[in-house]
């Protein structure tokens, strides 16, 4: 009697198991990518080195402390719910950065967080925002990319909780969180500076228990991965700005009080303060407008 | 009589040293030391900005004034970090104390770069690379030694 609820049992539950398996494979696996085009784009250095700055690559993968904002060592550590993630290296090495790639990989690193080897990358790295980004942009930005600096340092190993740390269970996130929702930048500028290029949000917005964002929330303001404390809300009810105020900030550091920027934001107004004044006026255009 | 009016002016000490603490939330005083420090800076900035902004009219005294006011706050800047106190409501990173030497030079640096800015200020439009030096001066600090 007990071997034939047991054999029936597993007739039940094995395939059962084997559909839940497939089904897995399936939505976790990664994408099949082409390689991309190129014939068509002609780079521009200026213009990489603007949506270098305006992305803030820098800002989280120099070394901690470092003064080269150039040189992509990594090593900075963002603690999270999920675990410790560590900047990767990601200079122009080619045994422990980025310098074996080619334009394919970098683009659908960016636009569809996926490393060369076909991996999910944890969205620590912002590819979220990112996959909005120009594809003119991304060619700008890897021509200019090409010509950093290159650092031997290796990479350190994220240390991650179970099962976050399995980077296949990133594809039921990607599911869940990344929409492939593409807009012209020509139409909006302002939003692709802050959304695409700037992802604020990444930051500034409340996540919730899986990690993504919560848009009900946006730019509210978020748990600091950095450090202790909260980075704050730039939403216009709590912010209070003025335009010129926040412009002023995004340009000199100084907030309306005079209190000078700090932390990791530091360096984010460092390269935002190298773009152009109209592009400073559009991040804040989109700022006030946030409802 | 005599033991009201003392319950009155304690109850007026309790109530303002509340109102002080509960203003930032900061406990520690040796921690607020340096707030206030860091507030009074900010407050001369301000003065310097809204002058070149020409929100207020640009006075040669008062801004030369400010500047060395800044020039002297950043020089006991060290003196007020010198113990390595914290509090929950504190900003300050731990690396403050592990590089004192490179912490102290920039703050002698904003220092020095403000004492000479008022030296040589004579008009408006030398507030300009001033104020900028100032911000050069917190921001350094600030990136790599504040939250």
């Amino acid at each position: 009697m007990k071997a034939l609820i047991f054999n029936r049992t597993v007739l039940i539950t094995l395939p059962l198991f084997i559909i839940a398996v497939i089904v897995y494979t399936l939505i976790t696996q990664p994408k099949k990518l082409t390689p991309i085009d190129l014939s068509l784009l002609k780079a521009n250095l200026d213009n990489g080195k603007k949506v270098f700055l305006a992305s803030g690559c820098n800002s989280c993968h120099i070394s901690e402390g470092s003064d080269n904002k150039y040189l992509l060592t990594g090593g900075q550590k963002f603690f999270t719910n999920f675990g410790t993630f560590v900047a990767p290296n990601i200079s122009n090495s080619k045994e422990h950065g980025i310098g074996s790639w080619n334009f394919s990989d970098f683009y659908n690193s960016i636009k569809f967080g996926q490393s060369p080897l076909g991996e999910h990358y944890f969205p620590a790295f912002p590819y979220n925002s990112y996959q909005h980004m120009d594809d003119k942009d991304i060619y700008d930005l890897w021509t200019y990319w090409k010509t950093l600096p290159s650092d031997e340092t290796p990479s350190q190993v994220h240390d991650l909780v179970f099962p976050f740390n399995i980077r296949r269970n990133i594809g039921i996130w990607k599911i869940l969180f990344m929409k492939d929702k593409y807009f012209d930048q020509t139409i909006d500028r302002s939003t692709y500076l802050v959304e695409a290029l700037g992802h604020c949000a990444e930051c500034h917005t409340p996540r919730n228990y899986l990690g993504g964002l919560k848009k009900s929330v946006w730019m509210k303001g978020g748990i600091n991965p950095s450090g202790k404390g909260k980075i704050p809300s730039i939403h216009p009810e709590d912010l209070k700005w003025t335009k010129e105020e926040i412009m002023e900030y995004l340009s000199s550091g100084f907030t309306p009080d005079y209190d000078m920027v700090g932390g990791k934001m530091a360096s984010v107004v460092e390269n935002i303060s190298q773009l152009s004044d109209l592009d400073r006026e559009l991040i804040a255009d989109y700022l006030l407008r946030i409802e | 009589m005599v033991s009201l009016t003392l319950k009155f002016i304690f109850m007026v000490i309790f109530l303002s040293s509340t109102l002080l603490l509960a203003h930032t939330g900061v406990k520690n005083e040796d921690v607020m030391k340096r707030m206030n420090l860091m507030k009074s800076m900010a407050e001369n900035s301000k003065i310097l900005g809204k002058m070149l902004k020409k929100k207020i009219p640009f006075n040669l005294e008062q801004a030369k004034s400010s500047l060395i006011e800044i020039s002297k706050l950043s020089r006991s800047t060290p003196s007020v970090f010198d113990k390595m106190a914290m509090d929950p409501k504190s900003e300050s990173k731990m690396i403050i104390w592990e590089e004192f030497d490179n912490f102290r030079d920039l703050s002698n640096k904003l220092a020095d770069d403000t004492f000479s800015a008022a030296k040589n200020l004579s008009d408006v439009e030398d507030l300009k690379p001033a104020l900028k030096n100032i911000a050069l001066g917190c921001k350094g600090c600030h990136s790599r030694y504040r939250e």
